[in-house]
């Protein structure tokens, strides 16, 4: 076994271009970019958990898409196992290929309704990524793979549910049939985009547990995004803070929420509800809206919501930098 | 294969007993059957050939009469038999209507799918020669064409030369619709997700867009059906059918030549245009009540609706 991480990213940038109109095109004005990934980096070892977090629209879906191969990076690497991922199709040496990422790889989308076939069965869907790799020998064979994972996955029988339809099934069950789906391969590497958030409240901890018992089991390394700071507490090794496109805090779990060091943490820590009054923090509001990520603001890209924010923030845009104990944080005051 | 099989039949099931509730959809069925029924039974539905004169006592042929026990639709200026001929026009009507409605059903979804799901290029391409069509009116066109063709000695039957000239003519339409359904539905997340599972582009094309859109391309191809009946019709009226095998346009066309109408002789020219409208009319109700039975936007959301309705009734009874 190598010791290298599962999955490594460099400086990685996803900017999509906006449209121009005529007008702005004749005036030669510079087109406009969103700036969805600006430079984000991070490593994830095996059988790890790495929890992104960051509020609506700062490009933890972009992200996701980005690491497998649904959108081309704008520049930076990424690494799987220490193989550089091609872009494109281009066969390159030494260079792990589209194809084989995505056996390697698989995703569980945010919205359980939208990423199921509507007309197709339960059994052609998890089913298909085993037709699509040629992993299955005969029909028994699959038959076989995709009632285990179906299982495994908490739909017992598995008969039951082979010949239904999505829309046969509750949220619950169809982000269960997304999850089988993605295991059926054997992955290495789960990344799941908020797979919770769309789900019941009551729903939600049945599918953490049932992604940390596949963990557990299997040894897979995931890479869980999530707006929500109350459930990673406990299922994540490793927190990573997003803001704009950028990661402003990272390290172990426990590390980050005992010891928040950005005041954007602070501010997600001081909202999530805790169970023992006695304990709670004082409420952190952030006044503003989040800047759009097509004008960034200059300096710090917290500055203009931040409440500690000093004249120096709006000059110097502050990179990650290390407080001790692997944990990292983007702003001037961290120490 | 037991599965697949039994699938399919609950599914069948399933759409039929939808389609039964509809009135509309049941006539247009009902009309089209009839119609493809009696094409297929001709010959035992009819008391003569169509091309045999029926003749008098004293070996006369009998010319322009009125219906009788003898010709149930009366006969033309020759003595033949209307009711032989109508059904027997039938099959050339349908025969040119279907084959031209699935050449033009083919080439467009193709090019539809091709052009929605790949973009570019051939999206470019498909847009301008669609919109040259477009704008070109069909009839003349589709008479200077086939005048041209059936000049130029290439032994085939005239009805050949309508059934291409139709199919490769209106195949736009249908395109431009499969074009944007498609569009849509390879924006949706499990497309997405098929990518993201490794698959190719024909892997997601025929499993993920094209039982989406066939639905869709099915009823169109019944629209597409009915208009190509008419137009057959048309040409055959304008004397571009084969005369040796008269449809029900090229029957219009000799009772016109022969002066039917001056002679009063309605049964010559009713039957046919009647025979017209009740498969076009069947083609479009048909056509028209699958389109909606079967939409895939009008059914994938029926479960989230009605979950809507239900906490909106529940709001309401607070
Ligand atoms: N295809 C695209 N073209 C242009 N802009 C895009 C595109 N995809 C995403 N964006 C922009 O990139 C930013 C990040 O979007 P992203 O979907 O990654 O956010 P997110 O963190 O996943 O949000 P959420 O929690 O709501 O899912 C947004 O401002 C969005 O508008
Ligand atoms: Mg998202």
């Amino acid at each position: 076994m190598s010791a290298k991480p599962v999955l490594e990213v460099r400086n990685l940038f996803k900017h999509f271009p906006m449209r121009q109109s005529m007008l702005d095109m004749l005036r030669r004005r510079q087109a406009e970019v969103v700036c969805a990934v600006d430079g984000v980096s991070f490593s994830l070892e095996k059988g790890e958990v790495l929890a992104l977090v960051g509020e609506s629209g700062c490009g933890k879906t972009t992200i996701v898409r980005t690491l497998i191969g649904l959108e081309e990076a704008t520049s930076g690497e990424i690494l799987f196992k220490g193989q550089e991922v091609e872009s494109q199709n281009q066969n390159e040496k030494n260079k792990i290929s589209l194809k084989q990422l995505r056996q390697r790889v698989q995703i569980v989308f945010q919205d359980p309704y939208e990423s199921l076939d509507p007309r197709a069965t339960i059994f052609d869907i998890v089913s298909e990524p085993l037709v699509v790799h040629g992993m299955a020998a005969n029909r028994d064979e699959l038959h076989a793979r995709v009632k285990m994972s179906l299982e495994e996955a908490g739909l017992r029988p598995a008969e039951d549910y082979l010949l239904r339809y999505p829309h046969e099934l509750s949220g619950g069950q169809r982000q269960r049939v997304v999850i089988a789906a993605a295991m059926v391969l054997e992955p290495e590497l789960l990344l799941a985009d908020e797979p919770v958030s769309m789900l019941d409240v009551s729903i939600r901890a049945e599918i953490l547990n049932l992604l940390n018992a596949l963990r557990r089991s299997r040894g897979i390394s995931i890479l869980f995004i999530t707006h929500d700071l109350g459930t990673v507490g406990h299922f994540a090794n490793h927190l990573a803070v997003m803001y704009l496109g950028r990661i402003v805090e990272i390290g172990p779990t426990a590390e980050v929420l005992k010891n928040p060091q950005h005041p954007y943490t602070r501010a997600l820590l001081s909202v999530v509800p805790v169970p023992n009054p006695k304990l709670r923090r004082k409420m952190i509001i952030l006044s503003g809206e989040t800047p759009n990520p097509i004008n960034l603001p200059n300096g710090c890209r917290f500055h203009p919501r931040c409440p500690l924010a000093m004249d120096e923030c709006k000059l110097n845009d502050q990179h990650l930098v290390d407080v001790g104990n692997k944990h990292q944080a983007a702003c001037l005051l961290a120490q | 294969m037991n599965e697949n099989w039994a699938l399919f039949k609950r599914n069948l099931f399933e759409f039929w007993k939808a389609f039964r509730r509809n009135k509309l959809g049941l006539l247009g069925g009902f009309l089209v059957l009839t119609a493809i029924l009696a094409a297929t039974f001709a010959p035992l539905l009819t008391p003569y050939a169509p091309t045999e004169v029926i003749r008098d006592v004293n070996g006369r042929g009998l010319t322009f009469a009125p219906p009788s026990v003898h010709a149930p639709l009366g006969t033309d200026d020759a003595g033949r038999d209307i009711w032989s001929q109508l059904i027997y026009g039938a099959r050339v009507s349908l025969a040119v209507g279907f084959l031209a409605g699935f050449i033009a059903m083919f080439i467009g979804s193709l090019f539809g799918i091709l052009a929605g799901y790949f973009g570019g290029r051939i999206d470019n391409l498909l847009m301008r020669v669609t919109d040259v069509l477009l704008v070109i009116p069909d009839l003349p066109l589709m008479l200077v064409l086939v005048a041209t063709l059936r000049q130029m000695d290439l032994h085939v039957s005239p009805l050949v030369v309508l059934v291409f000239v139709i199919g490769l003519l209106y195949w736009t339409s249908t395109a431009r619709l499969i074009r944007s359904q498609v569009l849509t539905i390879k924006e949706r997340q499990y497309v997405a997700r098929s990518r993201a599972i490794g698959a190719g582009h024909v892997h997601i094309i025929r499993k993920h867009i094209l039982p989406q859109i066939m639905p869709l391309i099915v009823a169109n191809t019944v629209l597409i059906i009915s208009t190509a009946i008419l137009i057959e019709s048309g040409l055959a009226f304008l004397g571009l059918g084969d005369p040796t095998q008269p449809s029900w346009g090229a029957m219009l066309n000799f009772a016109f030549d022969r002066s039917a109408v001056t002679n009063g002789a309605w049964w010559f020219y009713l039957p046919p245009g009647f025979a017209i409208v009740w498969v076009t009319l069947g083609c479009v109700l048909l056509g028209n009540v699958l389109e909606d039975m079967l939409n895939p936007r009008l059914t994938a959301h029926h479960l989230e609706s009605n979950q809507n309705m239900i906490a909106i009734q529940k709001r309401e009874g607070e």
